[in-house]
């Protein structure tokens, strides 16, 4: 399984898509390592890609994950940490 | 926007044709220039020739041309609405309502902003690099691994990366690094720039394997490799799918680093591959990983190999045969 773990990726390198409310980040097959905000939320790390078996070890807090819709003051800051 | 044809007077030194009259005499009093004619937004003058922007975003110009600082009205055809002009004694600037600067000119004391020529481009997954003609380095994207200098940061124009010590000559780029080589004929120096996570060893291993006589290099994602003038290929870093030349390669010609795999022409026109290869992109047959690992495939095609390249899990081989082709798909 280990051996299967392409790269280790700061949560910072990768992109946040709001639409689909997932991480992605390239993977040398051409295709993208993807995991949803909520399976991180999970403490889920691993982002898979559906073209290939390479995976990479996201890193990052769980605490500093954007909040679920439906906060209020909350959320604004959670907002402004995707953006930075 | 009400437009109307205004009317330009000019006087003065003229001895290039810069005022836009029929002549080339100085005159002190007013005469209808061709620069008349629409809507005047702004007139600018270099040492000897004039620029009129109008209000619809086009441009003429008039006077000595010598330095070709009047070329951009060979562009006119192209849709470059300008938003403002400003000239130096042999040379026009202008600023593009897309914020872009066209230059034309001379610049002899840099006055174009061109920097040096750039004699070479290289890219990897998230950043690019060019080395000009005077052996510097620069480079632009994602730089948070050190692979543009420090500071190690995303770089979102054109930055040299400081602290090379000698005048480049090629570079590669990797996915969290660059490698510059200098004169491949004389010490064969070399520099790493990134990564600050080193997992598979490339600042380790880059001092003793460097050296003088290389005729090409390349890297995959996380792999350099290095051929020889005598066909020998060096390489170094990730190899935990057999990215790394495996033992007792044939006389290497060409080389081509896909991002996890390498294809090779040797120099009895052969075309291998090994690496990674779980696209079909090492040919056949791969282990149960799907990788080509400590041995290589003969790829085969029917013609005369020319050159080889390679991408993501992709392999391309150039051939200089002679197919009739049934057109592009539309
Ligand atoms: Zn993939």
């Amino acid at each position: 399984m280990a051996d299967n773990i392409y790269d280790e990726i700061e949560i910072e390198d990768m992109t946040y898509d709001p639409t689909l409310q997932i991480y992605h980040y390239p993977c040398p097959c051409g295709d993208r390592f993807e995991i949803s905000i909520d399976d991180l939320r999970d403490g889920e790390e691993i982002a898979v890609c559906p073209s290939c078996s390479l995976m990479i070890r996201v890193v990052f807090e769980v605490d500093e994950l954007p909040k679920p819709e439906g906060g209020s003051a909350v959320q604004t800051a959670a907002t402004q940490v995707v953006a930075a | 926007m009400a437009s109307h044809n205004d009317t330009v007077f000019a006087f003065g030194s003229n001895g290039s044709g810069q005022l836009g009259l029929s002549h080339f005499e100085d005159i002190s009093t007013p005469e209808q220039s061709s620069l008349s004619g629409c809507t005047v937004k702004q007139i600018a003058a270099g040492g000897n020739h004039t620029l009129m922007l109008s209000e619809d975003g086009n441009v003429k110009l008039q006077g000595d041309d010598g330095h070709d600082q009047t070329i951009v009205r060979y562009l006119s055809e192209v849709d470059w609405r300008v938003a403002q002009l400003s000239a130096t004694w042999n040379a026009s600037m202008l600023l593009l309502q897309s914020g872009k600067v066209l230059v034309c000119g001379e610049g002899q004391n840099g006055e174009l902003g061109l920097g040096s020529e750039i004699s070479h481009i290289t890219s990897c997954m998230a950043h690019s690099v060019t080395v000009l003609s005077n052996g510097e380095v620069w480079g632009w994207g994602n730089g948070r691994q050190g692979q543009l200098g420090e500071p190690a940061e995303i770089v979102w124009s054109p930055r040299q990366i400081q602290g090379l010590t000698f005048s480049a000559a090629k570079v590669v780029c990797g996915k969290d690094f660059t490698c510059v080589f200098g004169n491949r004929r004389e010490s064969g120096q070399v520099a790493m720039f990134g990564p600050k996570r080193d997992r598979f060893d490339l600042h380790l291993n880059l001092p003793s394997m460097v050296v003088p006589g290389w005729k090409d290099v390349a890297t995959s994602w996380g792999s350099i490799y290095i051929l020889r003038d005598d066909g020998e290929l060096l390489g170094f870093g990730r190899n935990d799918h057999g990215q790394l030349p495996p033992p007792d390669l044939p006389p290497i010609e060409a080389i081509a680093a896909g991002s996890e795999h390498c294809l090779a022409l040797t120099k009895a026109g052969k075309v291998l591959a090994w690496g990674w290869g779980e696209h079909g992109n090492c040919g056949e047959p791969t282990d149960s990983n799907g990788d080509v690992k400590g041995r290589w495939n003969e790829v085969e095609v029917p013609y005369s190999v020319r050159a080889v390249f390679a991408g993501c899990a992709t392999s391309l081989i150039v051939t200089s045969a002679h197919i009739e082709h049934s057109g592009g798909q539309g």
